[in-house]
């Protein structure tokens, strides 16, 4: 049932076919991954127009109900406001989180130095570290000015004064915390991409008297566009996806999706159409993207000729 | 503190100057966020320090970190990680090369498929645990249902072709046996198959979630650093009379090779802190099969035991552990490129 | 529209009372001497009913206190990390906090003793099932929150599938093994759901039940386990031989007790051993089919053969932070919260399905006829249950010393051998309890 759903879109897609054997195996490769990729999704979608009986069943055909959707943007739950959060957080950590990595990522990949390995390796390690050993520190860090000072070195009265500048519930808060992992890995990534770039357009222009900042903005950026474009949404998602700072720093007036989509495992078990419901909302937003920025993401394969 | 000196054969005009200008944003923004959390975990490792225990601190030296060696479960969760990891960095990288390999080529349909690629990482971890263990489920599970369809067919088809004996096959029947075929693999999909009571397909499926998230993610990384590639040398060798296999070996894998190597590091990593789909699958079952060293530290400093100090020290030697491979992996596969 | 429930609730109340509640009428100080204050009160799942009846209730009491009260919704699976983050860094951000009642050692320094508080608004304790006490004092001796949400371990069945297996209601582990024996010959069906899988020790909720019933304990006197011994031997033995011998589903290992009710709601279990909210779903047209909604029984946990009946019961108790900075006014609304007459209201108003609930405390609602006529006698069944019923060690060590349990005994339902297991489960509980200190 489901294979026949996702076939029929991609078949119209499919330019004057030839009946040749590599053609129709690609083409049912190309389909596999296309249900490979959607069914968990089509079950999603499917279960969030689900009443909580029929969630259980594997019915294709049921009665389509949107009070699961009409439950989550009610006033105990907020999604609409969530996804508001959501999406400020994400964006203004995508929009640091960019031009510094790019940057740092050319550096790392252009330049040896000594240390330099070591640095990159410094970069990445705070994502070694399980986050629930940090959470404590982190909540120290925001939750007032020299949060991270003990209590006993400074007056009580003094600290008092200092919590009206708590952090805790910002945007800020959650923004500084999605950089300390969304940084390391976009360096990491976008100094793949600078890797194999080969080096030699970019010596041309270095020999021309170009500087730095001007090879890497008219060679070195608009070549390795189709992996900015990836490493963003890889970093803007992963900052989507974030959830235990997010509660534990932010979770009341900051409000994030992820936590949203946690509340609906509560005491008396998973609501699953609700639960459902908010995964698709998480997803909207996501699928929104991939469509407007669809051309940066296929037309990679001919950018290539930017010379 | 910096000498230096240009990759390879190139020669790329730049200074001191530059280089600070490049790297100091990163760095210091991370300095800003990282090093009081990095270093306050680091000093608890060495402290008795449990939550519920108040004004009992005390430094204890190694005392966390020797307790840890001989600490069973610990030991335990370190291997399941490292299993974990292994299926989840092998599938989710040659299956993300796969699919980037077959949508190369530009079509209509490949144009389609690419912009579907990035859904499923926008499914939330969480959500990705809880999503498959409801279609696992014997009675409401979606795959037992699919795997049930397939195998019949197949059954069906060897049976109907004399091939293979397959006993426990009954068209219509409730009962449905092991595939006999393949006993060795342990393949049993059927629709009496109960994944998370088993560790290894437990394991296994836990892996899959994040395969299924990362493999299309990978593949469209994949497709970009192809795009940056100028697209004359494959037409130039295919021209030249080389076979696809040779152009894959010989010209695309080079090239991808750094996408390649640093997708792999930042996937061993990811998977080594998964957390969610342990909560939200398994529960760290059976057993403890799927009990991985994340979601152990968790377990010691919040779940159940709020051994603050002990988990830092857990904490701190992947740290190590991690850092000493990072370095290694660093030095030694990406400087012979 | 929920505004309007409530305006309708205070306005019925008015006519059967004939007059409008005061602050004293709800045990609260008058005058309003915390008028103004903000009250944070930490906890999840304000979804469930019981809970969002509260919260509308909640204006009542600002109404009369001048205290507002903000209810944080925090996810259940990370319900304790928050509590925990908040008690550890000692912010002072929020003023209550309710908790799971294994959780309760571990918080003991963070809270503020209520003894004196109690003892001084005559608030009537013995209007409480022991056992939710003996949870509110954290196994201590002193008092550190009251009952705010709390169950009894009931058994579940099918009325239907009973009769016609010409089957007794079972008082005793022993006689449920043998209808589901019978129920399972005479029908496709599962005859009872049970839930073996690693999650939150759920799987320990009917083992602890059956070991308690037959004289067994996990630990002696000196915390030093005994689960292994002769008793605890018998029992789990019996208690995995529901799976071994098909008595429950396959899958039961990997189910934890909200997919094991599932299997009732669905129509596919005949039996099930639970907790006593759970008639909120299994009595509900959205979860539960027809056929189960009509035949739907309850009976007390059952007991063992030639031991006792000894009950289980769990409980949610709401304190207040030792780090608050409003602990008067927080007291002001824990009198509130746990109120007799809110107790007894809250269970009988059904006017708005969502806010409908089961959920009572106190023996003066659990007792009442009028209570009991809206459930078929569930609150009556509930008291009986937790007249006789314990609760699981009240020690800080607690937590991980159910993580070792409940793997043990997920690996003998999963085929592990019985007296191995648990011998090296005593053996790692042992550790655990020296390491703490105890011997």
């Amino acid at each position: 049932m489901t294979v026949t759903r996702a076939r029929t879109p991609a078949m119209t897609g499919r330019p004057r076919p030839r009946l040749r054997w590599g053609n129709l195996m690609d083409t049912f490769a190309s389909l596999l991954v296309v249900v490979f990729v959607l069914l968990p999704i089509f079950w999603l979608t499917l279960t969030a127009f689900k009443g909580q009986r029929d969630a259980f069943s594997l019915r294709l055909f049921f009665e389509p109900t949107l009070a699961n959707f009409r439950t989550i943007f009610s006033d105990t739950y907020r999604a609409g406001d969530m996804l508001v959060d959501s999406l400020v957080v994400s964006s203004i950590t995508i929009l640091i989180t960019l031009p510094v990595a790019i940057v740092a990522a050319y550096a790392f990949s252009r330049f040896r130095f000594r240390g330099s390995d070591l640095l990159l390796v410094w970069v990445l390690a705070t994502q070694f570290l399980p986050p629930v050993v940090v959470l404590l520190p982190f909540y120290n860090l925001f939750r007032r000015p020299f949060g991270w000072l003990p209590e006993s070195w400074l007056d009580v009265s003094f600290f008092d004064n200092l919590s009206r500048f708590t952090l805790l519930d910002t945007y800020a808060a959650l923004i500084i915390l999605n950089l300390s992992f969304t940084l390391p890995y976009a360096i990491w990534l976008l100094k793949g991409f600078v890797d194999a770039l080969p080096g030699e357009l970019e010596e041309a222009a270095y020999v021309d008297g170009s500087t730095t900042f001007g090879v890497l903005r008219h060679i070195t950026f608009p070549l390795i566009l189709p992996g900015i474009i990836v490493s963003a949404a890889f970093a803007f998602i992963s900052t989507w996806n974030e959830f235990i700072f997010a509660l534990v720093v932010g979770g009341q007036r900051v409000t994030t999706v992820q936590v949203g989509l946690n509340l609906m495992n509560s005491a008396t078990g998973v609501i699953w159409g609700q639960m459902s419901a908010v995964g698709v909302l998480i997803m909207v937003p996501l699928i929104a993207l991939s469509f407007l920025i669809r051309r940066h993401f296929v037309s990679g394969i001919t950018s290539g000729a930017v010379k | 503190m910096v000498a230096l000196a240009p990759p390879g054969e190139e020669t790329l005009i730049h200074s001191r100057r530059t280089l600070f200008w490049l790297l100091t944003p990163a760095v210091a923004l991370l300095l800003l966020t990282t090093t009081y959390p990095l270093v306050y975990a680091l000093a608890n490792s060495f402290r008795y320090w449990v939550l519920s225990r108040p004004g009992q601190e005390r430094w204890v030296g190694f005392e966390n970190y020797t307790r840890a060696f001989g600490d069973s479960d610990f030991l335990n969760s370190l291997l399941v990680s490292v299993n974990y990891t292994a299926l989840a960095v092998v599938f989710a990288v040659s299956l993300g090369l796969g699919i980037a390999l077959l949508l190369q080529k530009a079509s209509r349909l490949h144009t389609f498929v690419k912009v579907l690629l990035i859904f499923p990482f926008a499914v939330s971890p969480a959500l990705k645990g809880f999503s498959f263990r409801f279609m696992l489920d014997s009675h409401s599970g979606v795959f037992d249902a699919i795997a049930d369809v397939i195998v019949r067919s197949v059954g069906w088809v060897l049976t109907l072709g004399g091939l293979v004996h397959y006993p426990a096959f009954q068209i219509g029947g409730l009962e449905a046996g092991r595939l006999t075929l393949l006993p060795a693999l342990k393949f049993p999909v059927t629709a009496d198959t109960i994944w998370l009571a088993d560790g290894f397909w437990a394991l296994f499926w836990m892996a899959m979630s994040e395969v299924w998230g990362w493999a299309p993610l990978f593949a469209l990384m994949f497709l970009g650093a192809l795009g940056s590639i100028d697209t004359d040398i494959f037409n130039a060798a295919r021209i030249d009379g080389a076979t696809s296999g040779r152009i894959f070996w010989h010209i695309t894998l080079p090239l991808l090779r750094p996408v390649i190597l640093i997708v792999t590091l930042l996937k061993i990593i990811s998977s080594l802190r998964m957390f969610d789909q342990v909560v939200t699958m398994t529960g760290g079952g059976p057993g403890r099969a799927t009990e991985t060293i994340n979601h152990l530290i968790y377990q010691v400093g919040f779940g159940r035991g709020l051994d603050m100090g002990y988990a830092s020290a857990m904490a701190y030697i992947l740290v190590v552990a991690l850092s000493l491979f990072a370095f290694l992996y660093v030095r030694v596969l990406f400087r012979r490129a | 529209m929920k505004r309007f429930w409530s305006l309708l609730l205070v306005l019925a109340l008015s006519i059967a009372g004939a007059q409008t509640p005061t602050a004293a009428d709800y045990n609260l100080q008058e005058g309003k001497p915390y008028d103004g204050t903000e009250l944070n009160f930490l906890i999840c799942c304000t979804a469930v009913a019981q809970f969002a009846a509260l919260i509308e209730r909640t204006q009542e009491f600002t109404e009369l206190t001048g205290i507002t009260v903000n209810w944080s919704n925090t996810p259940y699976e990370s319900y304790k990390d928050e509590i925990l983050v908040e008690a550890s860094a000692g912010t002072g951000s929020y003023d209550l906090v309710a908790w799971v009642d294994a959780w309760g050692p571990q918080l003991e320094p963070f809270l503020l003793p209520i003894d004196d508080r109690a003892a001084a608004d005559g608030v009537d304790l013995s209007d409480y099932p022991e056992v939710y006490l003996d949870a509110a004092r954290l196994g201590t001796d002193t008092l550190y929150g009251l009952p705010l949400r709390g169950h009894a371990f009931m058994l579940w069945y099918r009325q239907d599938l009973l009769e016609e297996a010409g089957l007794e209601v079972p008082t005793t582990w022993q006689e449920v093994a043998a209808a589901a024996q019978t129920i399972r010959e005479q029908t496709d069906m599962e005859g009872v759901s049970l839930y073996y899988n690693v999650g939150t020790g759920q799987n320990l909720f009917p083992w602890l039940s059956m070991l308690w019933g037959a004289g067994g304990d996990v630990f002696d006197e000196n915390n030093r386990p005994i689960f292994n011994n002769e008793t605890g031997l018998e029992v789990t033995e019996f208690y995995a031989n529901f799976i071994r011998e098909g008595l429950t589903a396959p899958d039961a290992v990997t189910k934890g007790e909200q997919e094991g009710w599932q299997a009732v709601a669905q129509g596919r279990a005949a039996m099930f051993p639970g907790w006593s909210w759970i008639y909120e779903s299994l009595a509900n047209p959205e979860f539960s089919e027809p056929e189960v909604i009509d035949n739907l029984g309850f009976v007390a946990a059952p007991g063992w053969e030639g031991g006792e009946r000894t009950s289980y019961g769990y409980i949610w108790p709401v304190g207040i932070f030792s780090g608050s900075r409003n602990q008067d006014a927080a007291w002001e609304y824990l009198k509130f919260l746990t109120n007799d007459q809110v107790n007894l209201e809250l269970v009988l108003d059904k006017s708005v399905p969502e806010l409908s609930t089961v959920v009572a405390t106190r023996y003066s609602a659990l007792r009442s006829p009028e209570v009991n006529e809206t459930t078929g006698g569930l609150q009556e069944a509930m008291a009986d249950s937790l007249e006789q019923a314990r609760t699981e060690p009240l020690v800080p060590e607690w937590l991980e010393v159910q993580s070792v349990l409940e793997v043990a005994i997920n690996e003998i339902a999963n085929g592990a051998d019985v007296k191995g297991t648990l011998d090296t489960a005593a053996a790692d509980v042992e550790e655990i309890m020296s390491r703490a200190g105890y011997y």
